[in-house]
C-alpha cells in the first residue's frame, strides 16, 4: 500500500501538462465549445501524435500497454486543462472494450483509433422507459445479421463520432446483452443533438431499423454483459480523475485571485474565512483524488471495483456543488461572467452529465448494508 | 501507486483482529468508543507488547521490528475496530517513540524504547496551557537550568490519561527572551519526581478524560532534554503530524458505527426494517461512502510517514475529514433513536450500550483535540496553498 506517484507516472504528468498549457490553453477550449462538434481536431492529432489515445491500448492495436492507472493520471491532466473531447469515454470505455473483446478483425479499427482518425463513441446507457427504467436498444435477428431498434441517451460527442460501441438487448432473449460495432453513418441511425449546456456535446442516437450484420455482433451473453459493466466502471472512474483535474485547476485559479483581489486595502486571501474556504476545498478535492485513484487502480490490476467506483463516483456528485460553490463565492461576480474562465469548468464538471449515473444508484451500489 | 495490501500485511491484520476477537470473547473488556484515548488496561498493553505490536516502525537495534507506517496502521485499524483499551500505550508508539528516534541521544533511545515495547512507559502530552491551546508557542511553563538540572514551574492541561501516565513529553519555555516559538525545550519528564502534582478534570460525558498536571519548582535533570535546547517547537510541528495522521481521528467511534449498521437491520420501525427506509438507507450510504474516503486518506497519510516525511498537510486534512464524519455519526444516531438517545449503558431500555449519547457528546472534542479543525485548515491555507499566514 503506497499513495506515491511514480517516476514514470509524474514524467507523464509533467509532459501532458506542459504540452496542454501550450496547445490546449483557455483559448482553444473556447473556440472547440463554440465549433460545430465541440472537439479540436487539431488537438485530437496532436494528443495521438503523442500515443495517447492509445495509451492503454495493447502493442497489437497500436498501443503502448500501459496501465489503466497511467492513462487515468494523464485524463487528470485533461481535466485541469478542460479540453473538450471524448478521450474520457473513447479511451477508457469504448476503445478499452473493444480491445477487451480481442476480435482480430478489429485490431486495423483500434490502430487507426491509436492515431487519432477513426472515433469510437460509447453507446452504453440506454433511455429512461415511462417507469423510469433503462431500456438498452433490442436487436431482432434478421436475414443477414441484426436489426436494432431504440435510442440511447447522452451519447457524448456523438457527432464527430466514427464508430458507436453500441449495447443493446436480444429481442429473443431480453435478459441477454450484446454489443455492436457500428459505423456512425449506417442507414437507421440518426442523432439528436441534446442541447446541453455541458461541454460533451451529447446526443440521442436512435436507431430505427438500423442493420447490423453479423460481423458487427462483438459479443452477446455473459461476456458482453462483462465488458459492458467494466467500460462504464472505466468511464466512471476515469471521470472521476477528470474531474479531479478540473477541480485541482479551480482550486490554483482560486488562490490565485485571492491573492491577486484586493478589497479593504488587502488581498482577500488574507481573510480567514476565505482562507477556510480554500481548505475546504482542497479536503474535498483530496477525498475525491485518492477515491478516484483507488477505483482506477482496482480496475488496472483487474480487481472486482464496482463498490469502489460507486464510493468514487458517489464522493464526486456530493463534492463537486459545494466545491464551485465556494470557488464561486471567492470570485465574486468576476466568476459568474463569461469573461472568467472558471465557467469552463464549472460546466465541464456537471454530474451527472454523459457518464456519471444519478447519485441514488451510487450511493446503493456503496452502500455494503 | 499500489493500493493493495501484501500477504505479510493480510497476515498481520488478521492475527490482530483474531487476538482481539479472542480477547473479547473471553470477556476481558467490552468494545467502547474512544477506547484507544480512554481505555487504560495495563494487562492488556502488557498482552499487546507481548506479540510484538507497540514500536512496530522502530530499528531492530532497539527491538522493533522495522515495519512500514502502513503496517501500523493496520494494527491500529483493528484496534479501534474492535474499540480496544489501548490508551495507556497509544501516545508513546504514536508519536513519543518516534520522536526520541529523530531527536533523543543514543541513551534515551537505550533506554526508552525497550520500555516502551514492553508496555512499561506510559507518557502523557504535557503540550496545551490554560492559556496556551491553538496558540501553542505562547505557552509559559518555565524550565530555568541551575547546575545539572532545569526547575520547572507551570501548569499543563489537558492530559489525556493523567492519572495513568508514568511520564510526561513537556514542552516549556527555556529562553523567554527570544521569539515565542524558538525559546522552547522539549522533556521527557518521569512523573514521579517531586512537586508534580495532578487533578483530575471530568468532561461531558462523566469519564475522567483529562488532568491538570502542575510543576511546582520541579528539578528535571538535564538528561531529560529531548533533542537540543530551545529547539522544541519544532519538534512539536513534526510530532502533531503524526498525532493527527491516525486511524483515531475516523475510527474513535468505531463500536458505534459498528452498532448502528446492525441496529438498523435489526430494528423495525412501523413494521419496516429501518434500513428499508429510503431516507435511512441513503443516510447510510451517505456515511459509508464518507468512511471508505475518509480510511483512504488515513492510508495516505501513512504512505507519507513511510516516504520519511512528516504528513503535515495530509495529516490535516484527513483529521478534518475523518472527524466530521465521527460527529455526522454521532449526529445521525442521535436523530434516529428519538427519546432513547441519551440514555447511559445501564439504562433499562439502554440501546447499543449507550454508545450513542456517548459519542454524542465527546465527539464535540473530536474536532478540537490534537488541533482544531480552523488551525488545520490555517496549515492547509498556509502550507498547502501559500495563503498568507495569519
Amino acid at each position: 500500500m503506497n499513495t506515491h506517484i511514480d517516476e514514470a507516472q509524474e514524467m507523464l504528468r509533467t509532459s501532458a501538462r506542459e504540452f496542454l498549457a501550450e496547445n490546449c490553453p483557455t483559448k482553444a477550449v473556447r473556440e472547440a465549445r463554440s465549433g460545430a462538434t465541440g472537439l479540436s481536431c487539431d488537438l485530437w492529432n496532436a494528443m495521438a501524435g503523442l500515443g495517447w489515445q492509445g495509451l492503454a491500448l495493447p502493442e497489437r492495436c497500436g498501443g503502448s500497454s500501459m496501465s489503466f492507472l497511467d492513462l487515468c493520471l494523464l485524463i487528470e491532466e485533461l481535466g485541469r486543462a478542460c479540453v473538450p473531447t471524448p478521450f474520457v469515454s473513447a479511451t477508457a470505455g469504448s476503445a478499452l472494450l473493444l480491445a477487451g473483446a480481442a476480435r482480430e478483425q478489429d485490431v486495423p479499427l483500434l490502430k487507426s483509433f491509436a492515431l487519432g482518425e477513426d472515433l469510437i463513441v460509447p453507446a452504453l446507457w440506454g433511455t429512461a422507459g415511462a417507469d423510469g427504467t433503462t431500456l438498452l436498444p433490442t436487436a431482432r435477428r434478421a436475414n443477414s445479421g441484426f436489426t436494432l431498434d431504440g435510442a440511447h441517451a447522452f451519447v457524448p460527442f456523438a457527432a464527430a463520432a466514427r464508430h458507436f460501441v453500441c449495447a443493446a438487448r436480444m429481442a429473443a432473449q431480453p435478459d441477454e446483452v450484446a454489443l455492436f460495432l457500428l459505423p456512425a453513418a449506417a442507414p437507421g441511425t440518426a442523432l439528436t443533438p441534446l442541447e446541453s449546456v455541458s461541454d460533451d456535446r451529447p446526443c440521442i442516437l436512435e436507431l430505427s431499423g438500423a442493420q447490423a450484420p453479423d460481423s458487427s455482433l462483438i459479443c452477446s451473453g455473459r461476456e458482453a454483459a462483462t465488458l459492458l459493466e467494466l467500460a462504464r466502471q472505466r468511464i466512471d472512474a476515469a471521470c472521476c480523475c477528470d474531474i479531479a483535474g478540473a477541480l485541482s485547476w479551480v482550486l490554483d485559479d482560486t488562490v490565485a485571485y485571492a491573492k491577486d483581489r484586493k478589497q479593504f486595502g488587502q488581498p482577500i486571501g488574507a481573510f480567514e474565512v476565505l482562507q477556510h474556504y480554500c481548505a475546504d476545498m482542497h479536503v474535498m478535492l483530496e477525498g475525491l483524488r485518492v477515491s478516484a485513484y483507488h477505483a482506477a487502480w482496482r480496475l488496472s490490476e483487474g480487481l472486482p471495483a464496482s463498490r469502489d467506483v460507486a464510493v468514487a463516483c458517489a464522493w464526486a456528485q456530493r463534492v463537486v456543488p459545494q466545491f464551485l460553490s465556494l470557488a464561486h463565492q471567492v470570485h465574486g461576480a468576476m466568476g459568474v461572467t463569461k469573461e472568467h474562465d472558471l465557467h469552463l469548468y464549472t460546466t465541464h464538471a456537471m454530474p451527472p452529465g454523459h457518464t456519471l449515473l444519478p447519485r441514488a444508484d451510487y450511493l446503493e451500489a456503496a452502500l455494503s448494508i | 501507486m499500489e493500493f493493495g495490501f501484501t500477504s505479510e500485511q493480510e497476515n498481520l491484520r488478521g492475527e490482530v483482529h483474531d487476538f482481539l476477537e479472542d480477547e473479547v470473547r473471553r470477556g476481558l473488556w467490552q468494545p467502547q468508543c474512544d477506547a484507544w484515548i480512554q481505555g487504560f488496561d495495563p494487562a492488556f498493553t502488557k498482552r499487546v507488547a507481548a506479540r510484538g505490536w507497540i514500536g512496530l516502525t522502530w530499528p531492530r537495534a532497539y527491538g522493533g521490528h522495522e515495519r512500514s507506517y502502513v503496517d501500523r496502521l493496520i494494527v491500529t485499524e483493528e484496534m479501534l475496530r474492535f474499540g480496544a483499551p489501548a490508551a495507556l500505550h497509544w501516545f508513546a508508539d504514536r508519536q513519543i517513540g518516534g520522536g526520541i528516534l529523530r531527536y533523543g541521544n543514543e541513551a534515551q533511545k537505550q533506554e526508552f524504547l525497550p520500555r516502551i515495547m514492553r508496555g512499561e512507559v506510559y507518557v502523557g502530552l504535557g503540550m496545551s496551557e490554560p492559556e496556551a491551546g491553538s496558540d501553542l508557542a505562547s505557552l509559559t511553563t518555565r524550565a530555568e537550568l541551575q547546575g545539572d538540572c532545569f526547575i520547572v514551574n507551570g501548569q499543563k492541561t489537558w492530559t489525556s490519561g493523567g492519572s495513568y501516565i508514568n511520564y510526561i513529553d513537556l514542552f516549556a519555555r527555556t529562553d523567554p527572551q527570544s521569539p515565542k516559538h524558538k525559546g522552547i525545550t522539549e522533556f521527557l519528564v518521569p512523573m514521579d519526581l517531586p512537586g508534580i502534582s495532578r487533578i483530575p478534570m471530568i468532561d461531558i460525558t462523566g469519564t475522567e478524560a483529562w488532568n491538570d498536571i502542575f510543576f511546582d519548582n520541579v528539578r528535571v535533570p538535564r538528561e531529560c532534554v529531548i533533542g537540543e535546547v530551545n529547539k522544541g517547537f519544532y519538534h512539536v510541528v513534526e510530532e502533531l503530524a503524526y498525532e493527527r495522521g491516525g486511524m483515531e481521528r475516523l475510527m474513535g467511534n468505531y463500536p458505534l458505527y459498528d452498532a448502528l449498521r446492525r441496529f438498523v437491520v435489526e430494528t423495525k420501525r412501523n413494521s419496516r426494517r429501518l434500513i428499508d427506509d429510503p431516507r435511512v438507507r441513503m443516510t447510510m450510504a451517505e456515511l459509508e461512502v464518507e468512511f471508505e474516503v475518509g480510511r483512504l486518506l488515513m492510508y495516505r497519510a501513512a504512505s507519507v510517514m513511510d516516504e520519511g516525511r512528516p504528513p503535515t498537510v495530509e495529516a490535516s486534512v484527513s483529521k478534518i475529514h475523518g472527524t466530521t464524519f465521527e460527529q455526522k455519526l454521532a449526529n445521525l444516531v442521535m436523530t434516529l433513536l428519538g427519546p432513547h438517545a441519551p440514555l447511559q449503558g445501564w439504562s433499562p431500555v439502554a440501546v447499543m450500550r449507550g454508545l450513542p449519547m456517548h459519542s454524542y457528546l465527546a465527539s464535540k472534542g473530536y474536532s478540537l483535540q490534537a488541533g482544531s479543525t480552523e488551525v488545520l485548515k490555517n496549515i492547509i491555507a498556509g502550507r498547502a496553498l501559500g495563503l498568507p499566514t495569519q
